[in-house]
């Protein structure tokens, strides 16, 4: 049976109505309290809210206009670096990196007045990433941008903007695990389908999966994501058979070999993190772009590190 | 119901005007009703706790912080008042219970699938499926949550989420290809 045919069955199992929803409301109706005292006793307290509030903040202007009083008339006002401005310590490009822009600092970006961000969800995925980072990013590697790769044609990554959500975002390397193998494939054709797919014809370099395993020298896999693989470029893809191949965690971009022999990843592959990770950042492209700044590239050698210990796992 | 009425319903409850409240439960009982009998598979039960939530839904809804979702608030309130209901009663509803809803068996068809699927219930093979299986399956199907409201509720990340109800699925349609259970 199709995924959508066993997600029938279960629609149809678990979608009972309420027997007699009219009846059930009116039940719910006769048991309301007549009067809701909610609304009052919320006034009530606003207006003891408000007064204390306007005396808290009549404290609060006769302190700082003291302190600002004693500081012009004692403090002598300092022009050293201490005091340079966040645009130009954020600017500031390293001695002998003038070619490439400045990096692209979360802190400097204004988010959109609306911006529709699933907190929970984010901030779940966030304690896990930035547990990882600290030690990261403390090193300050110098970031580069996607200008600075070697890799077939240069450029920016392919993004379909209108694509992206909030939604779609994670960053978990439990999730990626849970592939069945990993593909090392060259991506040689790249076709959007009527339904918004895109069917990505990829050949097949290295396969590995801690079990013998033949897929064939090429593979087609059909696919949502808004992160475009490129035609030319090489990746190693998480991969699992479901009526196909399928993308693990395709809601993130891909694992890329660059042509220098260096992997680009997105943080969320925390087992390739090291020391000498170095940040790749790119302009934020959406509000629900969340990757802009949580590219890395680093060594083969973590890829191959990791990749063993994930066959040796399998087998 | 959008963001937009359903803040326009609870200004009308904290007005007192239940059709505010009658707003919101045309909209979402029959969600809160499959949650509450996927959790406690019982519909005596479930029809009362459903009764339960809207009388409590009219006492807390100037409570919900307007733009942020309301349907996993909604959802997460139902969740716990299922587990607190659960824990009083001190025990889980078995499934072989006989007010349990099951399905009527599936007509026969030319494929061997259906025909397999057909002497099963459907219920026994979601009941083969972890827990925590089964609760994000019947959120994403019975109470039409997306993924994304689906980890706001159970605070787990969104991936997970995603990735647990792909591997469900997975094991349900293994199961219907076996024509046997667990």
């Amino acid at each position: 049976m199709t995924r959508k045919e066993i997600e029938e069955r279960c629609r149809e199992e678990m979608q009972q109505s309420i027997p007699d929803k009219n009846a059930l409301w009116e039940k719910i109706e006769q048991r309301l309290p007549e009067q809701r005292t909610v609304v009052q006793e919320k006034q009530k307290i606003s207006h003891k809210v408000l007064y204390r509030t306007m005396a808290a903040a009549a404290c609060f202007l006769f302190v700082v206009s003291g302190v600002i009083l004693l500081r012009t008339r004692l403090v002598p006002v300092k022009n050293d670096s201490i005091y340079m401005t966040q645009d130009a310590v954020s600017n500031e490009a390293p001695a002998g990196k003038e070619n490439y822009g400045a990096p692209v600092r979360k802190e400097n970006y204004e988010a959109p007045a609306e911006e529709e961000c699933n907190e929970a969800a984010e901030g779940a995925a966030d304690e896990e990433y930035d547990a990882s980072m600290k030690e990261f990013t403390a090193n300050g590697n110098a970031s580069l941008t996607y200008a600075d790769l070697s890799v077939p044609d240069g450029g920016e990554p392919q993004v379909q903007t209108d694509q992206l959500s909030a939604d779609g975002y994670f960053t978990q390397e439990e999730v990626l695990r849970q592939a069945e193998l990993f593909v090392d494939v060259q991506v040689t054709d790249a076709q959007q389908l009527a339904s918004g797919e895109i069917s990505y014809t990829l050949s097949v370099i290295s396969v590995y999966a801690g079990t013998e395993t033949s897929i064939g020298d090429s593979i087609t896999i059909v696919n949502h994501s808004p992160y475009l693989l490129k035609t030319g470029h090489e990746y190693v893809l998480p991969i699992y058979d479901e009526s196909g191949w399928q993308l693990a965690g395709d809601c993130a971009p891909q694992m890329e070999l660059t042509l220098d022999g260096k992997v680009l990843y997105h943080s969320g592959w925390i087992s390739l993190m090291s020391e000498s990770a170095v940040p790749v950042t790119c302009e934020r492209r959406s509000k629900d772009d969340f990757f802009y700044d949580r590219m890395y590239l680093t060594g083969q050698a973590e890829l191959v590190s990791f990749l063993q210990d994930w066959e040796n796992s399998r087998i | 119901m959008t963001e937009t009425e359903f803040e326009h319903a609870v200004r009308l409850i904290e007005q007192g005007d239940s059709s505010g409240l009658h707003m919101v439960y045309d909209a979402y009982a029959d969600k809160i009703y499959r949650l509450f009998l996927g959790k406690l598979h019982h519909q005596q039960d479930a029809e009362d706790l459903t009764s339960d939530f809207f009388l409590r839904l009219w006492e807390i809804a100037p409570q919900h912080q307007s733009g942020r979702g309301h349907r996993s608030w909604l959802a997460v309130i139902a969740r716990n008042m299922a587990i607190d209901h659960i824990r009083k009663a001190g025990r889980e509803m078995p499934v072989e219970d006989t007010e349990c809803i099951g399905v009527e068996p599936i007509a026969d068809s030319d494929t061997p699938e259906e025909t397999v699927l057909g002497t099963m219930q459907t219920a026994d093979l979601l009941s083969s499926l972890t827990e925590d299986e089964q609760e994000i399956v019947r959120l994403h199907i019975a109470a039409e949550l997306t993924f994304r409201e689906i980890a706001d509720v159970l605070k787990r990340p969104l991936g997970t989420v995603a990735w647990k109800y792909r591997q469900a699925i997975r094991k349900l349609q293994k199961l219907a290809e076996e024509g046997c259970l667990l």
